[in-house]
Order: structure tokens, then sequence, then C-alpha cells
């Protein structure tokens, strides 16, 4: 199930919200988390939430088994076993296939490849329980005893299929007790229905625009027209994947947890250092925390930590060569960066967020065909190409104008602009305060006219 | 207390359309998306663990969705409404999987899948609230389907003509300078279809004859067929190649049947398409015809119809896309006509009365039916292959027309699948005739 449906919006989300109000206890709660939490898993995915549940079992025994042995050799086995278990089930069933089709035109072998579809949110549940087992095994948490609350935290619907990846240290105090204000659930229902505008009119109807400059007219490209459409998919992404990650964060909120963010106006950095930030910043913290840092940091052999730590982000992002490039492509920017570090110091603030915005959108391309030569034939047609521009494009910039004027206000990072104590920031808060019912209301009734002739509109990030 | 009374509201607004759904009656077809709406699923292992039962009931909420049909007007105009338009601009637009779903549901509706799948696979050209298809033909399949009519020719003998009657794509008539050049890719597909036609096949010349009035309406700008304006030229073209008078407008019924809204509206419910309707305008024969039209298979079960039923769009024409139709008219000449056709040929097949006492239309889409088998047992004359171009531009559609006179009929499901490659040598022995 997806957050920008009408039988979440509708069905869903009031009766799983009037079941989990509807019951005192806070085991109850639990409870009824855990059991609409499975259903929202086994809509779309009815096989693989078996898989889901032996890797939650497996990661709480391991957990309980490190945290009874912790500062023993029995529990670094046990934390090996269980990084093993993790590593071995994403393997199996992400790469699977990438690595038989790669040994295969290595070694000129023929093995079949298993074909498994992807199971929804492996990557993202993947790495919540990694983290976990590392914490427990490193002491930053308690462990959790009881299974039912450890499976509230592995399975929770807001952020089961496409995070953010909430670590364990974050929920663990409202994960037992947790008290539900008003202010909490007003401030839920706002920035979810922030995530649903963003989600249903911004990044979908950006999709529409993507598929016809980066699909449909692909052979006859212009170059400004290119840009156009990679600018696009930029703008679709962003969209799609922010407001997912507000939808879940405001879910979170209405059910008393607090998620930490996971953007921060990302198309307003200065740097790709600080482009990566701000963007999808629980996968950064991921691997800053059980990667980079164990790797030596900045304390030593800081560039090679920064490319191993980009390789393998391109790689969580899918199993295809192109996504390993994608990653090889901001290692070689941050290292760049760090080695020009100086200069860069003395830039204008307008060229480095140029120069910033301009690879970014660039780097869309990797990320937007996983056919190397599709992709090849595109960054060409990006600096040159033999057809004119197309009336498309001008019709489509004037066609979607108050679009775009939209999208540059949602971009602008309005926050750091004005600090809360501006006097515009403070009117601002007022104004939203007072007019937010009717904005939710407005959002939620666009959303679902849109929703209307947009039967299938899965997230981007649903296939990582 | 802002707060509570806030979320109150909001949640009151959320639960009352959800309450709203259940009291809304559900409905089976949709008249303005011309589909089948989802139905609540049925449920067993198959469903449940493949997923489709969940994915069913999704579909169910999406299609039986209050005021659906109205939602999906204000979703376009909303869409439309993002930006600034001009009146004489030019805009592409995407028709993803709109045309997929498409089906064959009602009487009314003759969209055929493979007409749609591909005519409409790069989307669609909208230029003063007409829109145009993109695509035009290929001169690479022609040789295919101009020995396919030769084929035909061989095998009936002199006793038959085999006629080539094929119309050009919209896009032949673009008003867009950047898209003249589309007219000459028409004009290469059809040449290459005349160049490769043996001696006794003749080839109608629509296009010349649609260029000479090209000023005039001659396709729909809110359907994807032609008027019965454009129907009457390649009628003309198709006389002057049979060596026939064609019998003028002037001998006919006019008939205005006002605006109506068509297929490519209901394919991307674009706001200016709306603002343009289509006027259906008819010229009808004098000449008295009975008809009856037939299932895909056998002679069973005819039902009666007439050269123009009361529909108030494109689906007027003999009853819309059946699988195969007898015309017999008051013209007492002894001639007879087989009109191989997909849903440009309606139109087209019309004007024939004037000229044949009886008329055999059959949609090579639908028919099951032994062709060689009818055209012998019912003596007929001419065999005219009269369609749009798009029967003649696909390997897929071209074995289909094979399949009916050469080989033992093909499934529908089959139509849409291209056959590359595959030989085009007749086959060796046709089945069985079946009894009229």
């Amino acid at each position: 199930m997806v957050f920008s449906s009408l039988i979440f919006i509708f069905f869903f989300l009031p009766l799983s919200l009037f079941a989990y109000f509807l019951v005192p206890s806070m085991k109850g709660k639990n409870f009824i988390v855990l059991i609409f939490s499975l259903l929202f898993y086994a809509w779309g995915e009815p096989i693989w939430i078996i898989l889901l549940l032996f890797s939650s079992i497996v990661n709480y025994f391991m957990a309980l088994y490190i945290s009874s042995h912790r500062g023993n050799f029995q529990s670094k086995i046990a934390l090996i076993v269980s990084i093993a278990i993790n590593i071995g089930l994403l393997m199996t069933f992400k790469y699977a296939d990438f690595f038989v089709d790669n040994t295969n035109w290595l070694f000129g072998t023929a093995f079949t490849k298993p074909g498994i579809t992807l199971p929804l949110g492996i990557s993202f549940y993947t790495f919540l329980s990694l983290s976990y087992t590392l914490d427990v095994h490193r002491g930053h948490i308690q462990v959790q005893k009881s299974f039912l609350n450890f499976m509230v935290y592995v399975t929770m619907f807001p952020h089961l299929v496409a995070g953010p990846i909430v670590r364990y240290s974050e929920i663990q105090d409202t994960i037992n007790h947790r008290k539900t204000s008003w202010s909490m659930v007003w401030s839920g229902v706002n920035r979810f229905c922030l995530g649903l505008f963003k989600k249903v009119v911004i990044a979908n109807t950006a999709s529409i625009l993507v598929e016809k400059y980066l699909d449909m007219q692909f052979t006859n490209l212009s170059s400004p027209e290119a840009w156009f459409g990679i600018t696009l998919f930029s703008i679709q992404i962003y969209f799609d994947f922010s407001g997912y990650s507000d939808m879940a964060i405001g879910l979170g909120r209405i059910l008393g947890f607090n998620f930490l963010e996971n953007f921060r106006h990302p198309y307003a950095a200065t740097s790709v250092g600080d482009f990566y930030k701000r963007w999808h910043m629980s996968l950064g913290r991921f691997f800053r925390d059980y990667v980079y840092i164990p790797l030596g940091g900045n304390r030593k052999f800081q560039l090679r930590n920064i490319m191993i730590v980009w390789l393998l982000t391109g790689f969580w992002h899918g199993a295809s060569w192109n996504f390993v490039l994608w990653g090889a492509f901001f290692g070689c920017c941050m290292i760049l960066e760090k080695i020009l570090q100086r200069v860069l110091n003395i830039t204008p603030r307008f060229f480095k967020h140029s120069y910033t915005l301009i690879l970014i959108i660039f780097s869309r391309a990797i990320f937007y065909y996983v056919d190397f030569e599709k992709l090849k034939i595109f960054i060409k047609t990006l600096f040159h190409s033999e057809f004119p521009v197309s009336i498309n494009l001008k019709n489509d910039l004037l066609g979607y104008l108050f679009y775009f004027i939209v999208v540059v206000l949602l971009c602008i990072p309005w926050n750091e602009i004005f600090n809360a104590e501006h006097k515009v920031h403070k009117r601002a808060t007022k104004f939203y305060f007072y007019f937010a019912p009717v904005i939710n209301i407005l959002f939620l009734l666009l959303g679902t006219v849109l929703l209307i002739d947009d039967t299938y509109n899965p997230f981007i990030y649903f296939r990582f | 207390m802002f707060q509570k009374i806030s979320i109150f509201l909001q949640a009151v607004v959320l639960v009352g359309i959800s309450t709203v759904f259940f009291f809304t009656e559900k409905k089976q077809i949709s008249d303005s998306e011309n589909r089948t709406l989802a139905q609540w699923p049925a449920l067993n292992d198959t469903t449940y663990f493949s997923g489709a039962y969940f994915r069913g009931i999704s579909d169910y909420v999406n299609d039986q969705f209050p005021e659906r049909d109205w939602l999906l007007q204000l979703s376009n105009s909303i869409r439309y409404k993002m930006g600034i338009h001009f009146e004489d601009e030019i805009r592409i637009v995407a028709v993803e999987g709109g045309m997929e779903q498409q089906t064959q549901t009602t009487d009314s509706l003759e969209v055929a899948a493979d007409d749609f799948k591909e005519l409409y696979k790069n989307g669609l050209i909208i230029i003063n609230g007409a829109a145009y298809t993109p695509n035009t033909g290929s001169p690479a399949i022609s040789p295919v389907f101009a020995k396919l009519l030769n084929d035909y020719a061989t095998a009936l003998g002199p006793g038959v003509t085999v006629y080539s009657c094929i119309a050009p794509l919209s896009s032949a008539y673009i008003p867009a300078k950047q898209y003249a050049h589309l007219n000459g890719k028409n004009e290469q597909t059809l040449n290459a279809i005349r160049n490769n036609l043996q001696p006794g096949v003749r080839f109608a010349d629509v296009l010349s004859e649609l260029n000479a009035h090209r000023n005039e309406k001659l396709f729909f700008g809110t359907d994807h067929h032609w008027t019965a304006n454009g129907a009457y030229h390649a009628y003309v073209a198709f006389c002057k190649s049979a060596g026939i008078q064609p019998v003028d407008r002037s001998e006919m019924n006019y008939e205005n049947r006002g605006a109506f809204l068509g297929s490519l509206y209901d394919l991307t419910r674009d706001v200016s398409i709306k603002e343009h309707p289509d006027t259906l305008e008819l010229y009808k024969p004098r000449v008295i015809t009975e008809s009856v039209y037939y299932s895909e298979r056998g002679f069973k079960n005819a039902k009666k119809c007439t050269l123009f039923n009361g529909a108030s769009g494109y689906a007027c024409f003999i009853s819309g896309d059946q699988p195969l139709e007898k015309i017999t008219t008051g013209v007492k000449n002894g001639r007879k006509a087989c009109v191989i056709k997909n849903s440009m040929g309606n139109a087209f097949a019309v004007y024939l009365v004037h000229h044949y006492e009886e008329i055999w239309v059959v949609d090579f889409r639908y028919s099951k039916h032994n062709l060689m088998t009818l055209l012998r047992d019912n003596g007929i004359n001419d065999l005219i292959f009269g369609m749009g171009m798009y029967g003649a531009m696909s390997r897929g559609t071209i074995q289909m027309m094979r399949n009916l006179g050469f080989k033992k009929a093909v499934t529908p499901s089959a139509e849409t699948t291209p056959i590359e490659g595959q030989s085009i040598t007749p086959a060796d022995k046709p089945i069985e005739p079946q009894a009229p």
C-alpha cells in the first residue's frame, strides 16, 4: 500500500487511527500498530511478509543474545552472524540477479538468474535492523526485551517501506511509554498533508513531463530540452521522496513518535558535501556511523573512506552498475571538494550554489537511465544535439508556469533565511497556525482529485 | 482548543468522504472512460498470495469513488490551469497507460486495442483543441502488406478484383510547419504499397484525394477516426480506381447530429479538446439497405442492424465494429463486395451501397470466419482492403488479415503482438467451410 492512494487516505488511515486511539493501554496501542503495519505491508507483498517476519525474529533474538553476552567473544560472534544474515538476505533478494548476470558476463558461464522480485522495503528494514543490533552491541541502546515492541519498531507502517531509516535510539523512550498530545497530532496532520501535496501535486505532475522529455522524445531531444527534462526529474525525485518522508514523519507524530528529519532543503546546498547533509539524511547517518567512522573517518585515509561510502551508497540504491557509477561520481565530487577546499572557501556563494545544482541535476541522468547506451546518448545530448529546440519547451514552461513558481518557493529554505526570532518567521508561523486546517483540507481535496486520475503512483524510492 | 477543533474538523471531512463512498451506487461501466470499472475482487488462495486480491480492492476504491467522472474532469482542469495557455499552442500530451485500459466493452465503443496502443504510444499532438497522432506509416512494412494483397489476388484468381484503399493517419494533416514532414512519411508508406502491388491489384489513391481537400474537416479532432467527409473522399478515390462514377453528396441525405467528444478526449481528458468538440455530419445514401451482423464465429444468431444507428459519435456507422456484417442493398446489379477493415472502414463502407447488391464487411481484428470460403460461397466480385493505415503498417495486423484467408484464425489477444519475421507465405490449407 502507498500513502498517496485513496484506499490509504480514506480507509486505512481513519480505521487504524480510530483503533489506535480507542485502545487505552500502551501495549494495546502497540499491538494495533503492529497489526495495521502487517496489513499495510501485506497489501502489496503478501508473500514477502514471511521474509519481514524472519528478519525481525532473527534480529530480535540476536540482539538479546548480544546484550546478555556484551563484551564477550559470543557477543561478537552473534553480531557477525546477525550482520551476515541481514546482508545475506539483502544480497539474495536484491542483488542475486545482478551477481549471476555479472558472473556469467565475466566467466562466460550460463547460470540461470533466480528472477526474484525485490521485496518491498527490504533495503530499509534491513538497514534499520542492522543499526539496531550494531547499537546494542556497542552499548548505545538498551536491548528491547518485548518482542511486540521490537516488532513495532521494525514494522511500523509509517517508515516500513521507504524509510526514513529510523534508529532505535530515536524512539526507544517513546516505544514503551508515550503520551499523545494534541499538538503532536496537530503537527503530524499538518506534516502529512504537506507531504501528500508534495507527492501528488508536485512529484506526480513532474513525472508526466519527465516521461514526455526523457522517454517519449528521447530520440529527438535538443540540449535545452534534455536539461529541462532532467531538471524535472530532479524535481520529481526530491518531491516524491521528501513528500513520502513528510508523510512518514507526520504519521509518526500522530502515533506519538518523533522521527528525525530526512531532508533539509537539499537544492539550497552550496556544495556536494552540503547537499548530502541535506538529502536522505537517515541513510547518510547510517553510512557515517557504521561505515565511514569505523573505517577511520577523517582521521586516516579520509579520501578512501569517502569513496568507499559513496560506492556503497550507490550500490544500496539498486542492483545495477549505473547506481555504482552514480556513487563513484559523487565520491569523486566530494574528494575534489576536499582537495579544492581552500579555493571553495573564497568562492562566492552564488557560484558554489550554481555548480552544486548543475552537478546534482547532471547526476540524476545516471539515476534515470539504467541502460548505459541510453545514458551515453543522453549525456551527449546534454552538451550537443543536432535537433533544434522544439515548441514543447516554451509551451511547457508557460503551460506549467504557476507550478514552477510553487516548486521554486518550496525549494527555498525559508526557515534558514528567516530564523525563529525573525518577525517574518513569527508572522508566518502565526498565519499558518490559523490557516493550517484550511490549507490541509485544500491539500487533501486537491490530492484526492489528482489521485482519481492516477491509479498507481508508486514512490520512486520503492524500487530501492 | 483551536487545535482540537481544527483536528476534529479535518477528521470529519476525511471520514465524511469515506462514509459517502459506502452510500454511493456502484457502477459496472464508465461511460466517459469507455471501460469496465473494477468490482470487488474474489478472495481465494491464488488472488490472496499473488497480491491480486488487495490490488483489486485498491482498484475498486479508485474506480467506484463517489463522483469519479466529475473528479476526473476536475483533475484535468487543475493540471491545465497550472500555467498559461494560448489558443494556437502546440502541445504533446502523454497518454501513458490510458490506452492499455481501453477494451471493447459496449456496442458503442469501437476502439481496438491495437490501434490505440501503437498510434498513441508517442503521445498526442494537440493544436487548437484538435488531437493528432505523431506517428506515421512504415514504408518498410508496406511490401509485406502489398504481398498480402497480391497473395489474395493470386489465390482468388481473375474473378475477384482486389483493392487497396488505405487511409493515411491524421499526422498527414497536422497544421504546423514543424510537422509538415509527417505528410511525406504517410505518402512514402502508401507509395511503397502501390509500388509493390502486382498487376491487377488496384490501388485507390486516397491520400491524393484527401490532399485535394485538405482545407476541409477530414479527421475528427476529438476522436481517432476520420469524418464522414474524409471517408467520402476515400470513396471517390476508390471509385476512380474501380472505374465507376462516384455518387455526388447532393444525391445523399445530409444529417447533422450535433457536437460530440470522441475517443481522444476520453483518452486524454484534455481541457482544450473538450473546449473544441466535433460535429457529427453524415451523408446518408438514399439506397434501401438491410443489414445483419454475426458474432466472431459462424452465422447463427444474426442480429439486425442499420447502416446508421443512433449513436452520437463515430460508432453510428454500420453499428460499430462487428466481426462480420452483411449489407444487402436495393441495387440489383449482381455485384458483390467484401470489405476487410478496421474501424476506419466503417464510415467508408456505407458509400459502397450505391454500387453493390451485397456487401460483406469483415473486421479482421475480431472475425474468425474463413474469408476464402466466404468469398467463394457468396460469389464476391471485389475484395476491398478499406482501412486506416495502421492496419497496414504492423506485421501483427497484416498477419491477422492473412490468417483470415490462409490459416486458422487467431484469437483476438494475438492482435496486439507484432509477429516479427514470421513467414508470409500462405498456409497450405484453408479451414473447412462453414455454411452461412
